[in-house]
């Protein structure tokens, strides 16, 4: 069973460094790991970072019986023109390092991935056709294809529509139990956070603002101090929180009325 | 997820994959085939309109024919034939992997100045006997081609090391390389004398007729020895295709790959050219057709590119002999004659996305 | 005035009406059908090709560079054993101001009106570029005429015409129609003789700067050396397959046509190409050095098994005869290669000998041509 803890992360590109410090607690199997902030605020830097992609101060710990391919990162969505198809595109994430051969269990796994998207029916049409829903799926399809023990997701639905927003989640979250993978998600959506995560990473600044339960993170307070949004955490009829938001700060508000003052 | 996707769908996806391989297993071997049968006819054609007999004879048991025959089979019309095969191989997987590395469809040996700074390589020599490695005195062509061939490369290779170049940049340098050598190469030509002019121009335009067997052995070496590099890295290759953060995303080092490819590419290229002079259109359209028969998966994409290219250089050295007999059409311009319709027509036809 | 001063007077303006070669402005027909008025004999001349002086030279042998005021380099380039015995016996030609080059490009227009030149000496493969920069209207508007020459687009019909338009611009017309009689005469000792005797005309292969690249090969169609070899009674393997003057043969046809004699073309390429597999012929040449590498082109793929190799029927001429009024010696040369028997008496090298010693400015060396059947030299 893998574990995952950050001790003094730090990333950057050239002489830019963006992260600094960042230390958590220990993540364990089946957790899922929401990772919030403000836009720019280097939650990609820190996927990449992990994955081992960027060099950077501090250690990432893994604990556990893990493989050379434990960490598998998706980018954010991007298009291309190629005219690979999606299972095309989809085998080529899993047979990255391997043989040039394609086995039967290879073909297996990349039908049954496409399956639990429900992308099969568009199995056999170019990527650089697909509309950025079906993109982000495929991406997805790409990630689990590896059978990574850590998965890390940014923005994976940012493209799909509200059903398959849900869809998606839930599935996130149930491989995460039913397969025992750590898998941090980078998302906007903060009342998704509340129902789908179980934890919650903030960044902000260049630094870990937060790090905890999802119920403990999300708060007032840590909307006001982070977003700059006014917002109450309540629960609703059928007991889940929620995100409710009343409006932006008043330190913003001020800052509007000082400049209204000032030209009149 | 969906209930509706049952058994028989998901096995479809499998199925259609399976199909698919299978259909491009075979048209690598209609390739194959067709270069063969080319090869054939460009070994049987020719001035002395020697029978088929004898020519199966000539190759099979050379002693048995009279010495003429032998020495045009084997001296003269083996090399060219097979040097046709292999530089057109050599230059369309150039082309293939520089499209692929550098994302950009118009990228071929000529868009980098590769071929460019050959042909004024070979214009120092042809013009004003300037050899810039001293060699033996048959060699000063090629090897001053190849010099300024992967001087350019080089050149490109530099820049491309440094931060914060991208795909963009480097093409536009080929570019510029380009136009630099074109430019230089008629100032060469304004100064030579009318010999050296006419040499030059018939090196531009590329011919088969220099083929020898060392020229062959060398060109193939380099075939031989570059491919497996390309194998090993095919589904990394593939990978590119996708962008460079999904790529990036599979681990894949873009920077490095971008190198060691270009490196490669670079010796692919100016070998050949040295060796024959500037043959255009091959690196561009080679690829191009391969890819849209065959697809972007680099294990049957990478055979379909040197096969097509091959095949292209190979019809085009058969025609270039047969268009006025007794004498040999410059290759370059048959290249284009043969080319282009065939890639005119496929572009019309094509109803998948090949770009 | 009385009925003999009025005589007089009508004869002197009769006179002066009628002999317009006392007056200077002359109207002259260049080879391409322009008539041009030129202030003759003219003084200063522009030579629009460095090799024109192989014309003029013949003309003023004692002082060729005498009214040469501006000249296109390219002698030196093109011709570099002849440059040097010009330049030992004509020292004062290095300090003519030059012009270099494309061979189809003028040169420069301002340059020459500095030069104040007579008439400018054009050849016909300039006229293109010359009349597309328009400089034949922007020299008469300074009042400096040019005619057209040629000596090598077509040698047979335009040299003769070439050299009487240069003998009337120089007031040489005696001197150019005894240099076009004996041209005549020595073409005619070949015509004639193949006209009558109509001989059976063997093939013949040649080989244009043979050795000079790794290629094989490149070779004449009908004009040019072609025309020579038509003329001195042989039939060129290229007639027919080269559309254009020079080209390219498939080095297979060369086997397959079988020749019986090969005419390789050869000169002093060790600027271009130094220690080339080329042929050294030309004045001054080291016979045994050319006869020597004559032979190893021998070995070549496109030459196995032809008759000519195994006739050593294998011969070597200077390359520069395809550019010069003095290919008829070339014809008979190539002549007396083809018909031994019927040429017998005729000595091309008395005949270059003779050229010399008549007619150019500079003293004959031998070395224009080497064969592998090498019985007389």
């Amino acid at each position: 069973m893998v574990t995952l803890r950050l001790d003094g992360i730090g990333a950057g590109y050239g002489s830019n460094r963006i992260l600094s410090d960042i230390s958590t607690p220990t993540f364990e199997a089946g957790e899922v790991v929401a990772v919030i902030g403000p836009n720019a605020a280097g939650k990609s830097t820190l996927f990449k970072r992990i994955a081992g992609l960027l060099p950077g101060a501090g250690t990432v710990m893994l604990h556990g019986e893990t493989s050379a391919q434990a960490i598998c990162y998706m980018p954010q969505d991007s298009s291309c023109s190629s005219a690979l198809s999606v299972f095309e595109a989809v085998m080529l994430a899993r047979k990255q390092g391997g043989s040039l051969r394609v086995s039967e269990r290879d073909l297996e796994i990349v039908d049954e991935t496409l399956d639990v998207l429900g992308i099969t029916a568009i199995s056999a049409r170019s990527v650089g056709d697909l509309s950025g829903g079906q993109r982000q799926l495929v991406g997805i399809a790409q990630a689990l294809v590896r059978a990574p023990e850590i998965l890390l997701m940014d923005e994976p639905t940012s493209a799909l529509d509200l059903h398959r927003q849900i869809e998606v989640l839930s599935l996130v979250r149930h491989l995460a139990k039913e397969r025992r993978m750590i898998i941090l998600i980078a998302l906007h959506d903060l009342n998704q956070v509340l129902r789908f995560s179980d934890k919650a990473m903030v960044i902000a600044e260049g630094g870990l603002h937060a790090c905890g339960a999802v119920e403990e993170i999300i708060t007032s307070r840590l909307l006001q101090e982070v977003y700059r949004v006014e917002a109450r955490i309540e629960s609703c009829s059928r007991g889940q929180c929620q995100v409710i938001v009343d409006g932006v700060s008043p330190r913003q508000r001020e800052h509007r009325r000082l400049l209204e003052s000032a030209s009149a | 997820m969906s209930n509706t996707n049952t058994l028989s769908s998901m096995a479809s996806g499998r199925g259609h994959y399976r199909a698919l391989v299978r259909r491009r297993q075979l048209m690598l071997a209609g390739f194959g085939i067709a270069l063969l049968v080319s090869l054939c006819v460009d070994l049987a054609l020719g001035p002395s309109n020697y029978s088929l007999e004898q020519v199966i004879r000539a190759l099979v048991a050379p002693d048995s024919v009279p010495v003429q025959v032998q020495v045009v089979l084997w001296e003269i019309r083996m090399p060219i034939a097979l040097m046709a095969v292999v530089v057109g191989a050599a230059l369309s997987v150039a082309g293939a992997q520089m499209q692929t590395i550098l994302n950009n469809p118009l990228a071929s040996p000529f868009t980098l100045g590769i071929s460019a700074g050959a042909s004024f390589g070979a214009a120092l020599a042809l013009a004003f006997g300037v050899t810039l490695i001293p060699a033996a005195i048959e060699y000063v062509v090629p090897i001053n081609a190849f010099v300024v061939a992967m001087l350019a490369a080089f050149f490109i290779h530099l820049v491309s090391m440094r931060r914060g170049v991208t795909v963009q940049t480097i093409v536009l340098l080929g570019i510029a390389l380009v136009f630099t050598f074109n430019a230089l190469l008629a100032l060469v030509q304004f100064f030579a004398s009318q010999q050296a002019l006419a040499a030059v121009v018939f090196w531009t335009m590329g011919s088969l007729t220099k083929a020898t067997w060392g020229k062959f052995w060398i060109t193939l070496a380099v075939v031989v020895v570059v491919l497996p590099f390309f194998f090993r890295r095919a589904w990394a290759l593939t990978a590119m295709r996708l962008g460079d953060a999904k790529a990036e995303s599979f681990g894949i080092n873009i920077a490095r790959m971008r190198l060691e490819t270009m490196i490669l590419v670079s010796l692919l290229s100016a070998i050949p050219i040295a060796f024959v002079g500037t043959v255009g259109f091959v690196g561009l359209v080679g690829p191009h057709i391969a890819r849209m028969l065959i697809g972007e998966d680099q294990r049957f994409f990478l055979p379909a590119s040197a096969l097509s290219g091959a095949l292209i250089l190979s019809a085009s050295s058969v025609v270039s002999k047969s268009l006025i007999p007794g004498t040999i059409f410059p290759i370059g311009v048959v290249t284009s004659l043969v080319g282009i319709p065939f890639f005119i027509s496929l572009i019309l036809s094509n109803q998948r996305r090949s770009w | 005035m009385n009925l003999r001063q009025l005589t007089a007077a009508a004869g002197l303006g009769l006179a002066a009406m009628i002999s317009p070669a006392l007056a200077d402005n002359i109207t002259v027909t260049d080879i391409t059908g322009r008539e041009v008025v030129v202030d003759a004999p003219v003084d200063r001349v522009i030579l629009g090709e460095g090799r024109q002086i192989y014309l003029v030279g013949a003309l003023e042998p004692e002082n060729p560079f005498q009214r040469v005021v501006g000249w296109r380099e390219d002698f030196s380039q093109a011709d570099p054993d002849n440059y040097a015995t010009y330049l030992k016996q004509f020292p004062r030609m290095a300090e003519i101001p030059t012009f270099g080059g494309f061979k189809d490009s003028t040169f420069d227009v301002e340059q020459a009106i500095a030069l104040a030149p007579d008439v400018i000496l054009m050849n016909i493969e300039s006229k293109a570029a010359t009349e597309s920069a328009q400089y034949v209207e922007k020299l008469e508007a300074v009042g400096i005429p040019l005619v057209y020459v040629d000596f090598r687009e077509d040698p047979f019909a335009h040299t003769e015409p070439s050299m009487r338009l240069i003998g009337q611009l120089f007031g040489k017309e005696k001197e150019a129609e005894a240099f076009l009689d004996y041209r005549h005469r020595q073409i005619k000792r070949v015509t004639d003789v193949i006209e009558a005797a109509k001989p059976e005309r063997p093939s013949v292969f040649i080989d244009r700067a043979g050795g000079y690249s790794d290629d094989c090969c490149m070779s004449f169609g009908d004009g040019n050396f072609g025309e020579y070899v038509e003329m001195a009674g042989g039939q060129n393997i290229a007639a027919g397959i080269i559309p254009a003057t020079f080209g390219n043969l498939n080095p297979e046809q060369i086997i397959a046509a079988n020749p019986d004699h090969v005419v390789v073309t050869g000169g002093s390429w060790d600027a271009y190409v130094p220690g080339g597999k080329w042929v050294g012929v030309g004045p001054g040449a080291d016979p045994a050095e050319a006869y020597r590498k004559l032979e190893a082109l021998t070995h070549r793929a496109a030459m196995t098994g032809i008759a000519a190799v195994e006739r050593s029927q294998f011969h070597a001429i200077w390359h520069q005869f395809y550019n010069s009024p003095y290919e008829f010696v070339a014809v008979q040369r190539i002549a007396k290669w083809l018909h031994p028997e019927l040429f017998a008496d005729l000595d091309p090298e008395a005949t270059f000998v003779e050229l010399h010693q008549r007619f150019l400015p500079v003293p004959y060396t031998p070395g224009y041509w080497v064969s592998l059947s090498d019985v007389e030299h």
